[in-house]
């Protein structure tokens, strides 16, 4: 069919469709001015509006107009977004290059981990990932790797044949998978090698951020690339996770266990072969920490400054057996904090000085600890990497702890809260501060996009995550009808008050009112509804008194009620028969916890989500230590109070739960927020643009009836039909349209 | 049903509805026939049988014993439309209209299966939602060739119903043979004046219609002759339905360069406006014969 090619500022802008939303163009606008600009840039816009095209069309006819622009970087967040954007960038460099008079070469490739590569007849059978990574290593490892009896016949057709296939195209995991069939050539080993020769690279965020992984993977990308993050409302907390470290009594347990092993093939390898552990120890004398040439890196080892990347490792652990020692020594002094019984916050410093007292463990050997490990086992000729995780972790967080002094907290904790019976000890290693880890990105690349349908309020993510955006906006669909109506419940059918608050928890009316509102929710509203709770917790006791009450009786009449669990596999059964539920028109409502799985990645487009209701705001677990250390360090940091992070965090986990219900412009739904604490501006004001403006005097405040008859006279105006006519010029343009439009 | 969102409530508004649209539907429907099924209470209830009788139809309604409450089944009253359907001859259209005020449907098997079967009986489903959009609907009218709407206010429900009124046009391409040759016979009006006796009533009447092929006298046409079986129509009802069935092709429009003559009214077509001609005959016809040629006549 048609396809549109336009001018922005003067750059030509291949669009495969014949029509444009007017909020796409205008999000290509801001976001050509900010690559322009050179910066961070943050765009909100709501899902469904064909964010993701817009974002590669622009892109890669920017990197058409300026030449040497380094690559696109696009980061999601799941395998299956990967898959989609790859598909949808399909579409949009098949018509920029038919539009070209010359073969424009891209090469676009998506990375993902082994698991989801392997095409190895056994290894691909590993049900984990770590499993699959271990299975790989073991026919991959460099010791291996010449022995034809063990080696992996892919990874040697991939040195064999691999690199010196110049790819061009487009590359979904399929299509590397199917490439590696044909040729016998390993898909994951490729898509590595071909990563830096690539113009346009998807995968997830992971490969940036996480400094380990990004060390090996994308330490060669050049500086002016262009980095997308996709769905980044989260990315503080995805920075955080990545330099966090958690030790329970498992991962204790069996480090213990591993050092025994360790020390035991230590023994055995000196026995057999003296010199290979004779020259290590040379090397590490001399300072060659990790071999040349061995730019894929099978073990990661957490990034430490270049100037302590050059020293030669310590005297005292260059020995292995010495090593052995030292590190069973930290262990112990770990395993006797976390058995105090008492719940102990303290900082790298105090830590370290702690450490400094009791053993003879230096920071100096500890920043080593990683690689040492790291070393010891390529010296050992470990394959099973799996089994040797926990000691892995160990020395990851005594790399880590002696290596950053800021922005972090150690925390230990004897027992969980709630069972404070039953002793069940962890170890938090905390990053609490997103700037170290962006910071990373940031100030390489410059050129980041952050993007999500929701960022508001646009100021709190740059704020936390140490940047300045040189643009952020916030666009909001143009509509030929308002296809959400989004209301703010204050009280129930006998004016009771509805709220979560922390008192009225227990409050057997709210309670009540809560559940009447649902069930007069199942009788108008047609389909899937789904609720969200604020917790497990909280969803527990909630139903058992529905139960009582007799309302969950009265519900399933005319609803089919479905549960998310903490259980990966329950919930997408439970998922799967929902759906089913809502097709043969029984009708269902999934009950979902407000910062589950269901909330962040599973959507319910048209007819599974009509109506989305939130009881209560989902604010984060307030009495967690690792959470009352970030605030204090946010509050010290960057003096953003306690309560604004709070807000911001619980308006953006609401809005990610009332968005799932929106995915695209022909759907609709209602969303409720049911609590009277809504109503607040600051509460209100921190909601996305695209829903805000929907929200006024009439919305707002409402009682339960006011709202269901509100919804049903909204779900009949939806479902008469719609033509594309009526859009055409107001939320639908042509490139006609487009020329003479000016955005500010 | 006894919401109040429709007034006076749901029932009440509905009833109305339907008379005024059985009412259309046999007006330009006289030789279809119609049954109405209540889905109630888990079970389907008839409320009539399979009756060309549109009065017979109205009073089943105006008896004031429909009861409307508790969960329904959609599957369960396409299983009977299809079972009621099945002894429809194939040159037959086979529709089902079904009037939604719940938005669930708490069906026992697998309602995919029933609505394949539907497919393959070639059954027009139709679903008009007092409510809101259900998407089993969608997926039952889209696959079955029906239409799915939804009800915003009494008045726009009246709409929707005439909207059902007018048959679907019959597809020349894929004719059925079997189809081709129907019995009927034009019964004779006996003029009111000499009793006789009447074979559907068994009694003595005054006026009443003659069976072409056995003689015996019937009250009440359009039926079946209860002695020999025979359909009976009147000529006038076939043609009523046969336009609906063969409509008139639309006329193509033309210039005329010199002055003519409309075929059906004779009046003068000036070179200034436009003419119409048809497609079959070549005739040309002014605009407000064409007019009513296709909106009142039915055939050119």
């Amino acid at each position: 069919g048609k396809r549109m090619k336009f001018l922005i500022d003067g750059m030509p802008v291949y669009f495969p469709f014949a029509y444009i939303y007017p909020e796409q163009h205008e999000y290509m606008v801001h976001l050509k001015r900010g690559l322009d600009a050179g910066g961070p840039i943050c765009l909100e816009m709501p899902t469904g509006t064909g964010k993701t095209v817009s974002l590669l069309s622009l892109i890669t006819s920017y990197q058409l107009a300026n030449p040497g622009n380094g690559k696109l970087v696009y980061c999601c967040r799941t395998i299956g977004e990967v898959a989609k954007t790859i598909e949808e960038l399909r579409l949009v460099l098949r018509y920029r290059d038919s539009q070209l008079d010359f073969p424009s070469n891209t090469l676009a490739i998506s990375l993902s981990s082994r698991k989801s590569l392997c095409i190895h007849e056994e290894v691909s059978q590993a049900t984990s990932r770590t499993g699959v990574d271990a299975a790989c290593h073991a026919i991959t490892a460099p010791w291996v790797r010449d022995d034809p009896n063990i080696a992996c016949g892919y990874y040697t057709g991939f040195q064999d044949r691999g690199k010196d296939m110049s790819l061009s195209g487009i590359y979904s995991m399929e299509d590397l998978m199917e490439l590696g069939r044909k040729y016998e050539v390993c898909p994951y080993y490729m898509a590595r090698y071909c990563l830096d020769a690539a113009n346009i690279v998807v995968f997830s965020y992971q490969y940036i951020i996480h400094p380990k992984i990004a060390s090996v993977t994308t330490k060669e990308f050049s500086k002016n690339s262009i980095i997308v993050f996709d769905e980044a409302h989260n990315i503080d907390n995805v920075c955080i996770e990545s330099l966090s470290v958690f030790l329970d009594q498992y991962t204790i347990y069996s480090a213990s266990q591993n050092i025994l092993s360790l020390q035991k093939k230590i023994k055995d390898s000196k026995q057999a072969d003296a010199s290979r552990l004779q020259n290590e120890y040379e090397k590490l004398l001399s300072g060659v920490l990790r071999e040349k040439g061995s730019q894929i890196a099978d073990v990661l080892v957490p990034i430490l400054p270049s100037d302590i990347i050059n020293e030669a490792v310590p005297e005292n652990i260059r020995k292995a057996e010495h090593f052995m020692i030292k590190l069973r020594t930290f262990l112990d002094y770990i395993i006797g904090k976390m058995r105090l019984q008492r719940f102990i916050t303290s900082t790298p410093l105090t830590f370290m000085d702690g450490l400094l007292n009791f053993t003879d463990i230096t920071p100096k050997d500890l920043q080593f600890f990683a690689t040492r490990l790291y070393s010891l086992m390529n010296t050992l000729q470990i394959t099973d990497l799996k089994k040797y995780q926990s000691i892995t972790s160990v020395c990851d967080f005594a790399s880590y702890v002696s290596t950053y002094t800021e922005g972090f907290s150690i925390v230990i904790e004897p027992y969980d809260d709630r069972t404070p019976d039953i002793e069940d000890p962890i170890l938090q290693f905390a990053c609490l501060d997103a700037a170290i880890a962006m910071k990373l990105v940031t100030e390489k690349y410059k050129r980041v996009v952050i993007t999500s349908g929701t960022l508001s309020p646009l100021d709190m993510i740059p704020k936390i995550c140490g940047f300045e955006a040189v643009i952020s906006r916030s666009l909001t669909t143009t509509l030929s009808r308002q296809n959400l109506l989004p209301m703010i419940i204050s009280s129930g059918s006998d004016q009771t008050l509805l709220s979560t608050k922390y008192q009225d928890r227990d409050n057997q009316d709210i309670l009540r009112n809560y559940g009447m509102l649902l069930l007069d929710l199942a009788k108008t509203v047609p389909d899937g509804i789904v609720a969200f709770f604020t917790s497990y917790a909280y969803m527990e006791t909630t139903v058992s008194v529905w139960n009582e009450m007799g309302l969950i009786n009265q519900i399933s009449k005319h609803k089919l009620l479905f549960v998310e669990t903490s259980n990966t596999l329950e919930t997408s059964v439970a998922l799967d028969n929902f759906k089913l539920a809502c097709d043969t028109g029984r009708g269902a409502i999934f009950l979902s916890i407000g910062r589950g799985k269901v909330s962040e990645g599973i959507d319910f487009a048209n007819h599974y989500g009509r109506c989305v209701v939130l009881f209560g705001i989902p604010y984060v677990y307030t009495e967690s230590r690792v959470l009352k250390q970030r605030l204090a360090y946010l509050q010290e940091r960057y003096n953003i109070r306690d309560n604004d992070f709070l807000t911001f965090d619980a308006m953006r986990t609401a809005a990610q739960c009332v968005g799932r219900v929106i995915r695209g412009k022909s759907d609709y739904g209602i969303m409720i927020f049911a609590d009277r604490r809504y109503n607040r501006i600051d509460k209100r004001e921190k909601l996305p643009q695209w829903i805000k403006q929907f929200i006024g005097g009439a919305n707002s405040n409402l009682s339960s009836e006011a709202a269901l008859s509100m919804s049903s006279m909204f779900l009949r105006e939806m479902a008469q039909p719609v033509t594309r006519e009526s859009q055409l010029g107001l939320s639908l343009f042509t490139e006609n349209d487009l020329e003479n439009r000016v955005v500010a | 049903m006894a919401l109040r969102d429709l007034p006076p409530n749901r029932i009440r508004c509905l009833i109305t509805a339907l008379k005024t649209f059985i009412k259309g539907f046999f007006n330009e429907n006289p030789l279809s026939q119609m049954q109405l099924l209540a889905l109630t209470s888990n079970e389907v209830v008839a409320l009539t049988s399979l009756s060309a009788n549109p009065s017979y139809h109205i009073e089943a309604l105006d008896s004031g014993n429909i009861q409307l409450s508790g969960e329904c089944s959609l599957q369960n009253g396409l299983k009977y439309a299809i079972d009621t359907l099945a002894h429809v001859p194939n040159y037959g259209i086979k529709e089902v209209l079904t009037l939604m005020g719940s938005i669930t449907s708490v069906d026992s098997g697998n309602i995919f299966a029933t609505i394949k079967r539907l497919q393959r009986r070639s059954i027009k489903c139709s679903v008009i939602s007092l409510s809101a959009a259900v998407q089993i609907c969608y997926t039952l009218s889209e696959n079955t060739g029906g239409e799915y709407t939804i009800v915003l206010n009494a008045n726009h429900l009246t709409e929707l119903l005439t909207n059902h009124i007018k048959p679907p046009v019959i597809n020349n391409n894929d004719e059925d043979p079997v189809a081709t040759i129907i019995h009927m016979g034009f019964p004779i009006l006996l003029l009111p004046g000499e009793p006789s006796y009447c074979f559907c009533h068994q009694t003595i009447t005054d006026t009443g219609y003659l069976c072409p092929r056995c003689g015996s006298k019937q009250c009440n046409v359009p039926g079946d002759c209860s002695v020999c079986g025979l359909t009976l129509v009147s000529s006038c009802d076939l043609t009523q339905s046969y336009r609906h069935l063969f409509p008139v092709d639309t006329y193509t429009l033309r210039q005329h360069t010199e002055n003519g003559n409309c075929f059906s009214c004779a009046s003068l077509i000036t070179p200034e406006v436009d003419y119409r001609i048809c497609s079959k005959c070549e005739k040309q016809f002014c605009a407000k014969c064409d007019v009513f040629i296709h909106n009142s006549l039915g055939h050119c």
